[in-house]
């Protein structure tokens, strides 16, 4: 992993939203890179800006309330930030792909499910008639959908939805992305069907050497998936480790507050440790450490500043006053 | 799985028909949501129903609680079938099993405060005078870990944690005796997950609850439940105590659904089973294992017979034709 390029880098990434009850920052100073070939998992509550830094990445935030209020984004040479929309489109569907967690309603349920792939297809190249088909066949194929000749007739209502998120898939394999971006792609399926899609997205990394951003809230799926992982918190980058690094030496205590709170399967307990309190309300957060009402470890400056982002070592970075000490 | 029973379901059918019959209309298709299941469920204990999408764990919920009216089959609340039941006897059924729902954004009314919808049960049942209401209401949120001073709150000032906390204080207002909790985590953020689980056991220690725990979250289930009972299309497949099912599983679907469990811990491996294909494939099922589609064990047999649960060793059974 190391050496290898970046190809994605968020510099103080800053994305408000201005709303009739004040400014909601949802994403507020984030940095992080993703290397080429890279699983970069992000995990956080609701409301913690994950979906939001990924539509910051593709510029969609929704607008007028959203507004990307500072930093940089860098893809190559280039600072997506700055594009317009209609540049955007270059990006789009070509070298930066999305899978949302909706697959219901990330199709377009008026067209076949064949025309949306074809679409895709035609981003990167030119086909047409019968090539064209026998390169849908073979995307739904690739995405182990059964009887893919009657299928490229079906309407997205026609599909499961599994298969509506593997419909989506092979539209990502057609594109062939630089960067898969998938925000909880899996959260609406059911376990064996969850099971199956990331497996294929395993495949499409190895065989195509894709550099993903797996958004979720499940810390399951980071563990299976991931090599690297950003933990958010109301807008902030806690912690950012690598996976071993997270689950094994973590040291901010909502990473290993969340860790703890979970059932194991195997090892029954009696009670849970849990996180106490609230998640937090974005619209009026504590001036220091946005954790800090809900921390174990809280100390008094902890209420007044805002602890800065430190190296614990090379790849694992942490922002916490008290992180030395835990 | 020795030991009181509270309620007992016997071979419970529920057909849905979907599509109308009429002169033009195609012929009705019959959805079997519930294809003869049978359970019971014991005093003071958890009993985990577990399944993907449309298997029917819901339906058998809402069935216990009267909200469908059942096809075929038997349910007995404390040796007394509820088909039975006259007009007192069904209230006084109504106060004993009480529910608490996935989605607390929706099960609560916005325009109520939360003291009208936790005394609304006690109103409906003509339960006490209004100043004794207003303090059960009182007592109910400190239960719950809510403070008194909510009362005059309305639903949208409070967390998704908060608004599963007063949807459980509901259904704890009429002093029920077994409590349907059908995915009652599902919404919830991982931390939240596990406050609203350990208050769920606290009170079933202090009030000695039944519940019948619904979800398709197995590691959830493993916490909570003495009993499990996995199911698929409408029927039982396996059901044993919680340790044999998590240590031991005998189906393959189990098998199969825990192997696809992602693990919080990225050193763990494991060969994944990962099954073919989703629950909505159904042609050409009608006789068989309604399973042996997606199965890796499956024989020509499979699609001759259809297994019935059987029981294999103690408190252990199993619908498979490769194992009875």
């Amino acid at each position: 992993m190391n050496g290898n390029e970046k190809v994605l880098d968020v510099r103080n990434l800053k994305t408000h939203f201005f709303t009739n009850l004040g400014v909601v920052k949802a994403v507020d100073g984030v940095s992080f890179y993703l290397r080429k070939g890279q699983a970069l998992g992000i995990v956080g509550e609701s409301g913690s800006g994950k979906s939001v830094t990924s539509l910051s990445i593709l510029q969609l935030v929704p607008k007028p309330a959203g507004r990307i209020v500072e930093g940089e984004i860098w893809y190559g040479e280039e600072d997506l930030v700055k594009k317009s929309q209609k540049e955007m489109r270059q990006y789009r569907g070509k070298k930066l792909f999305m899978i949302s967690q909706d697959p219901m309603t990330s199709l377009n349920p008026v067209f076949k499910i064949g025309n949306q792939i074809a679409e895709a297809i035609r981003r990167r190249q030119n086909l047409t008639g019968d090539d064209l088909t026998e390169k849908i066949i073979e995307m739904l194929k690739l995405v182990h959908i059964r009887e893919p000749e009657t299928r490229i007739n079906s309407y997205p209502h026609q599909f499961s939805g599994g298969m509506k998120q593997r419909a989506m898939i092979s539209m990502a394999l057609a594109c062939q992305p630089e960067i898969l971006i998938a925000d909880e792609p899996t959260t609406a399926l059911d376990v064996t069907i969850q099971a199956q899609i990331l497996k294929l997205m395993m495949e499409i990394r190895q065989h195509y050497n894709t550099s993903i951003i797996l958004i979720t809230h499940d810390l399951g799926v980071i563990a299976k998936f991931c090599d690297y992982v950003l933990v958010m918190y109301a807008g902030k980058i806690v912690e950012r480790a690598d996976v071993k690094t997270l689950f094994k030496g973590n040291r901010h205590p909502y990473t290993r507050g969340l860790i703890n709170s979970l059932p194991h399967l195997g090892k029954k307990q009696q009670r849970l440790a849990s996180i106490k309190g609230q998640p937090p309300d974005l619209l009026n957060l504590p001036k220091g450490c946005p954790f800090e009402p809900r921390c174990d470890y809280s100390v008094e400056r902890c209420s007044c500043d805002y602890p800065p982002i430190e190296p614990v070592d090379k790849e694992h970075f942490i922002s916490c006053w008290r992180w030395r000490e835990i | 799985m020795n030991g009181e029973a509270i309620l007992e379901i016997k071979d419970l059918k529920k057909y849905f028909t979907i599509g109308k019959q009429g002169i033009l209309s195609r012929k009705p298709r019959i959805v079997k949501a519930l294809d003869g299941i049978t359970f019971s469920l014991n005093k003071g204990k958890t009993f985990g129903l577990v399944g993907e999408s449309g298997c029917g764990k819901s339906t058998a919920g809402r069935s216990i609680l009267r909200l469908h009216k059942i096809t075929d089959g038997e349910i007995i609340f404390q040796g007394q079938n509820i088909d039975a039941f006259t007009g007192m006897e069904k209230m006084q059924y109504c106060r004993d099993v009480q529910a608490v729902f996935q989605d607390p954004y929706a099960s609560l009314n916005p325009r109520m405060r939360v003291g009208e919808i936790i005394e609304e049960p006690m109103l409906v049942h003509g339960i006490s005078r209004s100043r004794g209401r207003r303090e059960r209401v009182a007592e109910l949120l400190e239960v719950v870990g809510l403070s008194a001073d909510h009362i005059s709150r309305f639903p949208h000032e409070f967390s998704g944690g908060q608004r599963q906390r007063i949807g459980i204080a509901r259904a704890l207002s009429l002093n029920p005796k077994l409590v349907i909790l059908d995915e009652p985590v599902s919404a919830l953020d991982v931390s939240i997950r596990a406050q609203i689980l350990n208050l769920l056991m606290d009170l079933q220690q202090e009030f000695g609850l039944t519940y019948l725990f619904i979800s398709h979250d197995l590691s959830v289930v493993e916490h909570i439940s003495d009993v499990v009972s996995v199911m698929y299309l409408g029927k039982i497949l396996e059901m044993a105590t919680c340790e044999m099912i998590f240590n031991h599983p005998l189906h393959p679907y189990t098998q199969a659904l825990l192997s696809a469990i992602p693990v919080p811990d990225p050193e763990f491996s494991r060969q994944a089973i990962i099954l073919e294909g989703d629950v909505a494939d159904l042609l050409g099922l009608e006789k068989g294992c309604l399973f042996r589609n997606r199965c890796f064990n499956a024989t020509d047999a499979c699609s001759e017979r259809e297994p019935e649960l059987v029981e294999v060793e103690p408190n252990h059974q199993v619908a498979c034709l490769k194992i009875t």
